[in-house]
């Protein structure tokens, strides 16, 4: 009598299947494509204006007001001053922001598996 | 080598041996902000004026209670979902173009970089690709959407447009940027041993990466949702233009329950983040 091959892994060591019995997966999967086609459905999005020739024309027209940029002196000045303040604020902003969530991020995280904090769940 | 059972040459240190630097980098951090916080005019002792403390206070005692008019909360309801409904439109479009466009820069992919430098033309191709990635996300989402308003006129078509592009920039970066971090071995040797690209895509790197990407994704909705309400004040629709017109008319009542919908909508977007990280990793 032929044994029986011994499958190369153990069926307990296979991640748990996709597509099983209770289907959390499919039931996602079609909420998220009743979301989007709702989504479009419910916008009256206006592609037939968007895609017309005048559409193309008028946003043709915009586009080549854009063109040649200002680089006038005075002008550059205006916007290097601009730019300086963006990327002050930005940096400022961004480190205080790193410091709040640093705060914040050290008490939500779970460190350790099996940690008694009720509340806390793997995110 | 067994480290393990040499006796330790020193004693544990029972202080940070690092202090020194530690509390040099960090002067030096707040040394380098200083001009920073100047050139920004940054002042936030003018938020605890007295005369400031007293009309902020009026405005956020306004926030309660939250109005539970039953006729605004339609509107509200109405307004929000129509907010969901810009945020998911644009990531769908966004996807479209962010997928192919994050694959073609993905140096992960690269065959001829396995041996050696990436040949000239693909890396030509992966460089320029960037490019666009970047002139997509780099263009703000609201002039994006003033452009689009020129042509298709006030009303969702121009924000849905304004997300899908500026959201295709950035989803497209991250996600080559994603998939390039991982662990690369398997993703080379499928590669090397004659897989195709699609392939060494699905069995190397999607597997490894998938809950990251997804997090990622779930993660760029919420900002999509966030965006749409700041197309809103551009007459986009949805709960911007109502918290823009509540914001003006100081009812701070108004403003609360939407906020309140937003919180609500974040802490969706949160949970099912945390419900596919928890699948797919």
């Amino acid at each position: 009598m032929a044994m029986k091959p011994v499958a190369a892994n153990p069926p307990y060591k296979l991640p748990p299947p996709l597509f099983h019995a209770r289907c959390g997966a499919c039931w996602f999967v079609t909420a998220l494509l009743a979301l989007v086609v709702a989504s479009f459905a419910t916008l009256n999005l206006q592609w037939g204006q968007f895609l017309s020739f005048d559409a193309a024309r008028s946003m043709g027209r915009f586009v080549a007001e854009f063109f040649p940029p200002d680089f006038s002196p005075a002008f550059l000045k205006k916007v290097g001053v601009g730019t300086l303040e963006t990327l002050a604020m930005s940096a400022l902003g961004t480190a205080m922001a790193a410091v709040g969530g640093l705060v914040l991020a050290l008490p939500a995280s779970r460190f350790v598996d099996g940690e008694t904090a009720l509340t806390r769940t793997p995110t | 080598v067994n480290t393990a059972a040499q006796p330790l040459s020193k004693p544990a240190p029972t202080h940070d041996p690092a202090w020194l630097s530690r509390l040099f980098w960090s002067s030096a951090a707040i040394v380098l902000l200083w001009p920073l916080a100047v050139a920004t005019e940054f002042r936030p002792w003018v938020l605890v004026e007295p005369d400031n403390l007293k009309v902020s206070w009026a405005f956020i005692k306004s926030f309660f209670p939250p109005s539970l008019n039953p006729e605004f909360l339609l509107l509200v309801l109405q307004e929000a979902w129509r907010t969901v409904a810009i945020a998911t439109a644009g990531m769908t479009l966004a996807l479209v173009l962010a997928v192919p466009l994050a694959l073609l820069s993905c140096a992960a992919l690269s065959v001829s970089a396995l041996s050696g430098r990436m040949a000239r033309l693909p890396f030509v191709l992966r460089q320029g690709v960037r490019w666009l990635l970047i002139v997509l996300r780099s263009v703000p989402e609201l002039v994006w959407a003033l452009i689009f308003v020129r042509v298709v006129g006030l009303g969702p078509t121009a924000g849905v447009l304004a997300v899908a592009l500026t959201y295709a920039g950035m989803l497209g970066k991250v996600y080559g940027e994603i998939l390039e971090s991982g662990e690369l071995q398997p993703t080379q040797t499928l590669l090397r041993n004659g897989t195709s690209r699609l392939q060494a895509l699905l069995y190397g790197l999607l597997p490894q990466n998938a809950a990251e990407l997804t997090s990622y994704t779930v993660y760029r909705w919420e900002c999509a949702i966030r965006s749409s309400v700041v197309l809103g004040f551009v007459g986009a629709g949805g709960l911007g233009q109502q918290l823009d017109n509540s914001m003006k008319m100081f009812k701070g009542d108004e403003v609360a329950t939407m906020l309140l919908v937003f919180m609500a909508l974040v802490a969706l977007a949160d949970r099912v983040s945390a419900g596919l990280r928890k699948a797919l990793g």
